[in-house]
């Protein structure tokens, strides 16, 4: 009789793992819809300010568009990773730019929570926090880190979507325009749709100072198009990669070992008056001990 | 003579404000050739910006800037953290790079009050991918330092102010 009772609790439990297991693939085949050859336009726009100087400037709107091939770099059970790079300029004889890279991680429990000026702060969460949950990590273009944060991947009214917000530092566009605010809170989200995909923003411009309140200073409005184009049009930049995947191979181990030391990390801007990626990019930085030497000399310690 | 001087005050009061009003003078402004000479290196032209400090040693004024992309200002760090902050217009006191070796003249304009008084003029420089220099030259402005010559540290050889 008692084994009779624990029969539909049997079937319930693998039922509900089958669900689990059934969404964790959904969620990873939506993540991996980004990956191929896409037309982008970057569109940003800030709308609110909230300055109390009369003689406050908003940034000017910015448009911009591009063609960008967006790498599946590893396919694991618990990781999906995507390189994009860039492919600019005249089509037969374009200019590739390696840019960011997203990581997808499934119920990931170790962060680097972005804190202002260059400094990353080592996070844990528990294992319930993030149950189902996939973090997504982005990088730099030199595969330093820029900003991450956990959320559920959703599957409704026919469409696939997640979202969060998540400290990060200021985007080119701004911080070389302006130095009056440090952090920017970034509203992500990542929309699947029949075209591919969107990255719709809602950010604020926050000033961070040590033993103050956040001060929000103005919001911007984000909204990144990425239309699926022949994979052709990314020969270029698909065979960049080819190419150049060892090597980049080889930074992203150095950063590893980096990152598993779980330490709060607190990075050089320049180190002899050059930015990290100006000294990966060059085709001077190809073995492991150099690769490793000039990203531990951007470490503080 | 009551009535009279009741009538008559009115328009003392008015003639007595315009005359204070005119006798406070306006701050004169003085203009300043001032020609920067580089040392000999080879690479990108240097992005030079030109600041007025005050006697607390913060940035008051950005009086000339070398070098025209902004896309490459925040890479002037000290000078960048004050003007990336008040963005001023600076298109009328901006030029272009300068080279290695070469030499350029810009015109200049300080307050008379900011000369002998403890306010400072600093040039910073910087060139990519080499070096920036925080203080390239810096000097506090007196009767005697805005006619002379004054050696630079980094990428500047020397700068020599003269009055217009």
């Amino acid at each position: 009789m008692k084994r009779l009772a624990i029969l539909p609790l049997l079937i319930l439990t693998f039922s509900l793992h089958g669900n689990a297991q059934s969404k964790k693939k959904q969620d990873a085949e939506a993540i991996k819809k980004m990956c191929g050859c896409y037309e982008v336009t970057f569109n940003f726009a800030e709308t609110f300010n909230y300055s109390k100087d009369s003689l406050y400037k908003p940034s000017k709107t910015k448009t911009d568009k591009g063609l960008e091939w967006a790498q599946l770099v590893k396919d694991d059970k618990n990781k999906v990773s995507i390189q994009h790079i860039l492919q600019v300029g005249n089509p037969s004889s374009p200019h590739i730019v390696k840019h960011w890279r997203q990581d997808w991680l499934y119920e990931n429990t170790r962060f680097y929570m972005f804190n202002g000026d260059n400094k990353w702060n080592s996070v844990s969460k528990s294992k319930h926090e993030v149950k189902g949950q996939w973090t997504q990590k982005v990088y730099q273009v030199d595969d330093s880190p820029r900003y991450e944060g956990s959320s559920t991947w959703v599957h409704i009214d026919g469409k696939s979507y997640w979202e969060n917000t998540t400290d990060a530092p200021l985007p080119r566009r701004e911080y070389t325009k302006r130095s009056d605010y440090n952090v920017t809170s970034r509203g992500n989200r990542h929309e699947i749709t029949k075209t591919g995909w969107v990255h719709d923003q809602d950010n604020a411009k926050v000033i961070r100072e040590n033993g103050k309140r956040d001060v929000i200073l103005a919001k911007e409005k984000g909204y990144n198009t990425y239309v699926k184009v022949d994979d052709n049009r990314c020969k270029a930049a698909a065979t960049w990669w080819a190419e150049n995947q060892e090597k980049w191979a080889l930074v992203r181990t150095k950063w590893s070992d980096v990152y598993n030391r779980n330490q709060n990390l607190e990075l050089e801007a320049k180190v002899e008056n050059k930015q990290l990626y100006k000294y990966l990019f060059s085709d001077d930085y190809t073995k492991a001990d150099d690769i490793n030497a000039v990203i531990e000399s951007f470490i503080i310690k | 003579m009551t009535n009279t001087l009741a009538k008559i005050l009115p328009t003392l009061a008015v003639a007595l404000f315009i005359f204070l009003g005119f006798k406070s003078k306006p701050i004169n402004i003085s203009s300043y050739k001032c020609m920067i000479q580089m040392i000999d290196y080879s690479g990108e032209g240097a992005y030079i910006t030109i600041s007025l400090l005050n006697p607390k040693g913060e940035y008051e004024k950005t009086l000339y800037v070398q070098g025209d992309d902004d896309e490459w200002y925040s890479d002037i760090t000290a000078w960048w953290k004050f003007h990336g902050k008040v963005r001023t217009d600076i298109d009328a006191v901006t030029g272009a790079t300068i080279g290695g070796g070469e030499r350029a003249i810009s015109v200049i304009r300080i307050e008379d009050n900011k000369i002998d008084t403890g306010y400072k003029i600093r040039f910073e420089s910087a060139v990519e991918d080499q070096a920036y220099y925080k203080d390239d030259v810096e000097f506090e402005l007196t009767s005697a330092s805005v006619k002379s010559k004054i050696e630079g540290h980094g990428f500047i050889r020397h700068v020599r102010l003269m009055p217009q």
